[in-house]
C-alpha cells in the first residue's frame, strides 16, 4: 500500500514539472495580439493586413435558412469593401462557425475564437445570445446580434440594427388604424410565441392598444405548435377585428390558413421573420397573399433602394440557384452598419475593443444606401430608428413580398419609450 | 514492480488519467477548456443516470429535469436580486456558493424523492415513459417562474468561491508555473476534483452492499423481493441518489455556462445522456465518464477542426455537416453497442485487459462461460441488461 | 357554448390523427412489449415521400407510395432489433431510440426549412357540422381514423394474425409450440405501424397546418401520452387515449387565457400532466392489463 502510494506520489510530480517546463501557454500573454501597424492601435484579432470578425450562426438547425441568408448577404458586402481598399487598410475576414442553434455548441465555439477576434459580426439565436451576455460583456466584444429584442439594448457591447420587435409591433397597429379600418373600441389579437421575440412584439402591442383604446387578447404559445385552430378559434369569439403575429413562419401560415378557412378574414399584422417567400407555395398561399403585413425596418429583397438593387445584383450572380429571402438585404445592411463603426474607430486611430465601443456611442448616423432608415446609435438604450416599412405578401415579387408603405414613424411610435432608455 | 501494475492496471490508468488531467490546463486553450468543462459536469450527471438506469435498471428520461434543478437552484441560492431586463426581476437567496451547490444538491435529491412513488409504482417500460413527462413539465416550469429562472432568459450563475477564494479570473490573480490561472483553469479543477469524489462514491456504492442490492433488482425484481431486499426503498434511493448526481452536475453546467438558458434543459438533454452511458456501457462507472467524454466533446471537436475536415459540408453548404454528422454517430453507436457490444466502451476495455491477463498467465480459458472471468470494472450484461 | 363545443371538435379531429399514431404504438407493444420510440421518425419518413412523389403521380398514388417506404423502414428496423438475441424489451426500446435520432435527423436535413404540402384533394375547404366548421381534411381524418380502427378490431378478433399476435402476447412459448412464428407476428405488427404511421404524418400535414416541415415529428410525440393513458397493449386504449388528450389539448389552448395562472401555454404541458395522473391512479394506463407478480 505505502510502495504504490509512494510510487504514484513520485510519478504525479515527476510528471507535473517536466509537464510545466514544456508549456507554451506560459508564454502566451492572453492580450492584445495586435500587431500596431502604423499608429493605429490595435486589439485582439487585428493583424497587420486582417481584420477578423466573427460569424456565430445557424446554418444546419431550425434558422439555418435565415442564418445562411444573412451571412451571404455580409459576405456580398465585405467582398466588395475588400476590393476597394479594406478597413485602414485591412481586409476584413469572416470566422463562420456553425452552432446549429445547440446553445452548448455556441458556447464552446465563443470560447474558441474568442481570443481571435475583434468582435462578433453576427450572433444569431435568442438563447445563444442570453447564454453568452456574461461572456460577451466581460470580453467588451462588439456585436450584432440576430435579434430586434428592445430589451437587449442595455448590453453597451450590442449593435442591433433596425428598429426593435415592439416598434414594429406599434407602428404595424397605427398603419392598419390608418388603412384598414381599425378604430379606436375595437378588439384585437395577439399570436406570439414564448421567448424574447414574442414577448417583445407584444409589448409593443400592449403599449399601442393602451395608448389607442383598443382591447387586445394575447395568446402565447410554443415555437413548435403547428395547429392554431384552437387560438384562432378563441380570438375569433372574442371579435377581433385584426391579429399580430409574432410567430414562426409555419404558424403563420397556419393562421393565415384558419383566417380564410373559418370565415374570420381580419387582416394579419407580423413581424418582420414571421415570413419566408416559401410559404407561398402551401396550400395557405393565397391566403397569405390576402391577409399578411410584414413590418420590418429594412428593404425586403424586391426593394427599390440602390442598395437592393446591388444585392440582388450580387446574389443572382453568386448563388443563381438559390431562393432569396429579406435575410440576404439585412445581412448587408448590417455589415454595412459595422464596417461603418471599424471605419470611424479607424479615424480614431483605435481599432481595440475598447476603441470600437467608443466609435459605437459616436456614431450617430449610418448611411445605409437606402437599404434601411438612417441608424443613430449615440442614445444608449434606445433603438437606432423607429422607422419601418410595410410589405404584402406577393407570390409575383421577388423574394415573395412587396412594399406596399414605405419607411416611416408613426406618432405612437414616435413617443414610445422603449424599456432600456438610458441604460447601457 | 509490473506485477503490481498488471494486477492493478485500473487504478494505474485512472491515476494516469487524473494527472493528465491534472496538467492540462497549463497548455490548452480557452476552447479545450470550456469542452472539459462541460465534460466534466457531463460525466458526473452520467455517472448518477448510470446507476439508475444501468445498475438498477430503471429507464428514466427525466435527467434533464434534475439537472435542470441543479443549475437553477445553485444560481437561485447564490444569487440576489437583479433586474435581468425585459422587466424581469430574479430573487435569490445570497448564500455563500459553497453552501448553494450543497443545497442545490439535496434540492435536486428531495425532487427526486419527490418523483420516486411514481417511479416506484410503474413497472418497466411504463416509468421510462412517464418520465418523458417530467422533462416537459420542467420546461413548462422554466420558462413561466421567472422570478426564479429569469424564464427565456435564464439568469446569471454567480461565480463559485471556497474560503475566499473565488473562482474569477482575477480575484485573486493567480499564476502557477507561468501560466495565468483564469476563471476557465480554476473550474477546471473544481470539476476534475468532483468528479473524482463522484467516480470514487459511485464505484464503492456498486461495490458493496447497497449496489448489489440494486444489481439484483436490475436483473430480477422477484428474485431480489424474494432475498429479502426492500425493492420499493432501494428504487426510491436510487432515484434519489441519481438526482443527487445530476443536481451536481447542473450546479457544474451552471458554472461552466455562467449562464444558464432554459432552452438546454430539453427532452435531448436527457436522450443524450441515455446516450452517453449506453455508449459506455451500461452498468460501468468507467464506462459512463469515457461515454460522457465521448459524447459531449465529439460535436464541439468535429466544428473546431470542420474546415481541415472535407467530408464535413463547410458552413453554409448542403450536405451533412458536424451536427448532424455527430448525430449520425451517436445514433449508430447506440443501436451498434446495444446489438454487438452491450458492454460499450467498458466492455471492450474489459475485454482488452483480459486478453492481456491471458497471456502472461497458462490459465485454462473457461468455454462454457467465456465472459464471465472478468469482475473487476462492469459486470457485463450478458444479453439480458435491464428487466 | 358554441365555443366550448367548437374546441371539442377541434380536439376530436386532432385527437383522430393521435389515435392513428397511438395505434402504431399499441400494435408493436402488444406484438413485441417494445415501446417504438420511432414511431416519430417513421411519420416523417411515409408523409416526406407522399410529400416528395405527389407531384409526378397524384395524391392517392403518392400516399401509397410513402405507405410502401414507410412499412419497408419499419420491417428494417425489426430485422435489426430481432438480431438482438435475447435482449428485453427495454434493451430494444433504447435501441428504437438510436434509430429515431439517425432518422429523424436524415429527414429534417431533407426537409430543412421547407414546408411541405401534399396537394390534397381537401385542400382549405371547410364544411359546417351544425353551428360548427371544420376543416374538410379534419372530416377526413376522423372517417378515416374511423375505418382503420374499425378493421383493426376485427382483424384482431377474426383474422388469423390477429389471433396469432394475441396468442403471442399471451404467452409467447407457448403459442410457438402451438406453431406461431413469432418473427412473423412481430414482422405484421410493424408494418403495420408504419403504414398508420404515414396516413397520420399525411393528415398532420393538410389543413389546418401548412404543411410538413422539419417540427412535425415533435407534434407526434404528444401521441405519447394518448397511447400511455389508454394502456399500452389496449387497441381501445388507443382510441379513447387519442381523443382524450386531443381534446385536453384543444381544451386548454382555447381557455389559456383563462388558466393563465398555471402558466402559459398550456396546451403541450397538459397532455403530460393528464398522462402522469393517470399513471398515478391506474400504473398501466386505463384500460392497459395490471401486471401481476406473484412472489
Amino acid at each position: 500500500m505505502t510502495s504504490r502510494w509512494r510510487l504514484g506520489v513520485a510519478g504525479c510530480i515527476a510528471l507535473a514539472l517536466l509537464a510545466s517546463a514544456c508549456s507554451t501557454k506560459a508564454k502566451k500573454s492572453g492580450t492584445d495580439t495586435g500587431g500596431g501597424g502604423g499608429s493605429v492601435k490595435t486589439g485582439p484579432g487585428v493583424t497587420a493586413s486582417t481584420i477578423n470578425l466573427g460569424v456565430l450562426t445557424d446554418l444546419s438547425g431550425v434558422f439555418a435558412v435565415l442564418g445562411k441568408s444573412i451571412t451571404q448577404g455580409a459576405q456580398i458586402y465585405f467582398d466588395d469593401l475588400n476590393k476597394s481598399g479594406g478597413i485602414c487598410g485591412r481586409s476584413v475576414k469572416l470566422n463562420i462557425k456553425d452552432d446549429g442553434y445547440d446553445v452548448q455548441k455556441a458556447v464552446g465555439l465563443y470560447a474558441d475564437m474568442s481570443s481571435s477576434v475583434l468582435g462578433m459580426e453576427q450572433l444569431l439565436g435568442s438563447p445563444i445570445n442570453a447564454a453568452l451576455k456574461q461572456n460577451v460583456e466581460s470580453d467588451k466584444m462588439f456585436t450584432i446580434p440576430v435579434s430586434w429584442a428592445s430589451t437587449i439594448l442595455d448590453n453597451p457591447n450590442n449593435m442591433i440594427v433596425g428598429a426593435t420587435y415592439d416598434l414594429e409591433t406599434i407602428n404595424g397597429i397605427s398603419w392598419l388604424m390608418k388603412n384598414k379600418g381599425l378604430k379606436s373600441g375595437d378588439t384585437i389579437g395577439h399570436i406570439y410565441i414564448q421567448g424574447e421575440y414574442g414577448e417583445n412584439g407584444y409589448l409593443g402591442s400592449q403599449y399601442a392598444a393602451k395608448q389607442a383604446g383598443l382591447k387586445l387578447v394575447g395568446s402565447q404559445i410554443t415555437a413548435t405548435a403547428t395547429d392554431l385552430s384552437s387560438q384562432v378559434a378563441s380570438l375569433k369569439s372574442k371579435g377581433v377585428k385584426a391579429i399580430v403575429l409574432t410567430t414562426t413562419p409555419t404558424q403563420t401560415a397556419s393562421v393565415a390558413a384558419v383566417d380564410a378557412a373559418s370565415g374570420l378574414n381580419v387582416p394579419l399584422l407580423g413581424n418582420s421573420p414571421v415570413f419566408v417567400p416559401q410559404l407561398l407555395k402551401t396550400a395557405a398561399g393565397p391566403a397569405l397573399e390576402k391577409f399578411l403585413y410584414v413590418t420590418a425596418s429594412w428593404q425586403p429583397y424586391s426593394g427599390d433602394s440602390a442598395a437592393a438593387t446591388k444585392v440582388r445584383d450580387a446574389y443572382k450572380a453568386r448563388y443563381p440557384k438559390e431562393v432569396p429571402n429579406g435575410g440576404v438585404d439585412w445581412g448587408y445592411g448590417g455589415a454595412l452598419a459595422y464596417a461603418t463603426v471599424l471605419k470611424k474607430a479607424c479615424d480614431n486611430k483605435d481599432l481595440t475593443r475598447d476603441g470600437v465601443q467608443a466609435a459605437f456611442r459616436q456614431t450617430t448616423s449610418v448611411d445605409t444606401d437606402g437599404m434601411l432608415p438612417a441608424l443613430d446609435y449615440s442614445h444608449p438604450g434606445d433603438p437606432a430608428t423607429r422607422e419601418v416599412n410595410i410589405a404584402q405578401a406577393d407570390a409575383a415579387t421577388e423574394g415573395g413580398l412587396k412594399v406596399v408603405a414605405p419607411f416611416s414613424a408613426s406618432d405612437l411610435a414616435t413617443s414610445y419609450v422603449a424599456p432600456m432608455h438610458g441604460k447601457g | 514492480m509490473f506485477d503490481v501494475l498488471r494486477r492493478r492496471l485500473g487504478l494505474v490508468v485512472g491515476v494516469v488519467i487524473v494527472v493528465v488531467l491534472a496538467v492540462l490546463p497549463l497548455y490548452v486553450g480557452a476552447f479545450w477548456l470550456q469542452v472539459g468543462l462541460f465534460a466534466f459536469a457531463a460525466a458526473i450527471g452520467a455517472i448518477g443516470l448510470n446507476l439508475l438506469t444501468g445498475s438498477t435498471g430503471q429507464l428514466s428520461l427525466a435527467h434533464a429535469f434534475f439537472l435542470a434543478v441543479g443549475a437553477y437552484g445553485y444560481s437561485y441560492f447564490s444569487g440576489t436580486s437583479t433586474n435581468i431586463g425585459g422587466g424581469i426581476i430574479v430573487h435569490g437567496a445570497g448564500l455563500p456558493p459553497f453552501l448553494a451547490l450543497v443545497l442545490a444538491v439535496l434540492l435536486a435529491g428531495a425532487a427526486g424523492l419527490l418523483f420516486s412513488p411514481i417511479a416506484s409504482r410503474l413497472r418497466g417500460i411504463y416509468l421510462g415513459v412517464a418520465s418523458l413527462a417530467l422533462v416537459f413539465i420542467c420546461q413548462h416550469l422554466l420558462l413561466n417562474a421567472k422570478s426564479v429562472t429569469g424564464g427565456f432568459y435564464g439568469r446569471n450563475a454567480p461565480p463559485f468561491s471556497l474560503f475566499g477564494f473565488s473562482f474569477t479570473d482575477a480575484n485573486p490573480p493567480l499564476t502557477v508555473l507561468n501560466v495565468e490561472f483564469g476563471q476557465r483553469e480554476r473550474l477546471w479543477y473544481l470539476g476534475l476534483a468532483l468528479l473524482v469524489l463522484a467516480y470514487l462514491f459511485a464505484r464503492n456504492v456498486l461495490r458493496s452492499r447497497p449496489g448489489r442490492a440494486l444489481q439484483t433488482i436490475r436483473d430480477s425484481e422477484v428474485a431480489a423481493a424474494v432475498m429479502g431486499v426492500n425493492v420499493r426503498r432501494y428504487k426510491a434511493g436510487a432515484f434519489v441518489l441519481s438526482s443527487m448526481y445530476a443536481g451536481l452536475a447542473g450546479v457544474l453546467i451552471a458554472l461552466a455556462f455562467q449562464r444558464p438558458v432554459p432552452d438546454y434543459f430539453d427532452l435531448r438533454l436527457s436522450i443524450t445522456y441515455l446516450a452517453m452511458i449506453v455508449i459506455g456501457g451500461l452498468g460501468s462507472v468507467g464506462g459512463a465518464v469515457a461515454g460522457a467524454a465521448f459524447v459531449t466533446a465529439l460535436p464541439l471537436v468535429l466544428t473546431h477542426y470542420s474546415n481541415s475536415l472535407t467530408f464535413l459540408a463547410q458552413p453554409g453548404q448542403n450536405g451533412i455537416g458536424p451536427a448532424e454528422f455527430s448525430n449520425y454517430v451517436y445514433g449508430a453507436a447506440i443501436i451498434v453497442v446495444l446489438l454487438v457490444a452491450p458492454g460499450g466502451l467498458a466492455g471492450l476495455a474489459g475485454r482488452v485487459r483480459g486478453s492481456t491477463g491471458r497471456r502472461r498467465r497458462a490459465e485454462p480459458v473457461d468455454v462454457v462461460h467465456p465472459e464471465a472471468r472478468d469482475t473487476d470494472t462492469a459486470r457485463l450484461p450478458s444479453g439480458s441488461a435491464l428487466t | 357554448m358554441t365555443y366550448f363545443g367548437e374546441l371539442v371538435i377541434n380536439g376530436i379531429s386532432l385527437g383522430c390523427i393521435y389515435t392513428l399514431i397511438a395505434l402504431g404504438f399499441v400494435v408493436i407493444f402488444k406484438a413485441t412489449e417494445v415501446v417504438n420510440f420511432a414511431q416519430g421518425s417513421m411519420l416523417l419518413l411515409g408523409a416526406y415521400f407522399v410529400a416528395r412523389t405527389h407531384s409526378r403521380v397524384g395524391f392517392v398514388p403518392a400516399v401509397l407510395i410513402g405507405i410502401a417506404i414507410a412499412a419497408v423502414g419499419a420491417l428494417v428496423i425489426q430485422q435489426v432489433l430481432s438480431r438482438a438475441k435475447f435482449a428485453d424489451p427495454i434493451t430494444l426500446s433504447i435501441i428504437t431510440i438510436g434509430v429515431d435520432i439517425l432518422l429523424s435527423t436524415e429527414l429534417t436535413r431533407r426537409i430543412g426549412q421547407q414546408v411541405l404540402s401534399f396537394d390534397d384533394p381537401w385542400g382549405n375547404r371547410t364544411a359546417d357540422l351544425g353551428p360548427f366548421t371544420v376543416p374538410q381534411a379534419r372530416i377526413a381524418a376522423m372517417v378515416v381514423a374511423a375505418v382503420l380502427i374499425g378493421a383493426f378490431f376485427a382483424a384482431y378478433k377474426y383474422s388469423s394474425w390477429g389471433v396469432a399476435t394475441r396468442a403471442t402476447a399471451e404467452d409467447f412459448e407457448a403459442a410457438a409450440l402451438m406453431g406461431i412464428r413469432r418473427n412473423r407476428v412481430s414482422m405484421g405488427a410493424w408494418l403495420i405501424a408504419g403504414a398508420l404511421a404515414t396516413v397520420a404524418g399525411v393528415f398532420l400535414g393538410t389543413s389546418p397546418s401548412p404543411g410538413l416541415n422539419n417540427t412535425s415529428n415533435l407534434t407526434a410525440l404528444n401521441a405519447f401520452p394518448a397511447a400511455v393513458v389508454g394502456g399500452l397493449d389496449s387497441t381501445g386504449g388507443a382510441v379513447a387515449g387519442g381523443l382524450l388528450i386531443g381534446v385536453v389539448q384543444s381544451l386548454t389552448a382555447g381557455y389559456n387565457n383563462d388558466l393563465s395562472f398555471l402558466g402559459s401555454p398550456l396546451g403541450d404541458v397538459s397532455a403530460y400532466v393528464v398522462m402522469l395522473a393517470v399513471l398515478l391512479w391506474r400504473p398501466s394506463g386505463l384500460f392497459g392489463t395490471r401486471e401481476v407478480a406473484r412472489v
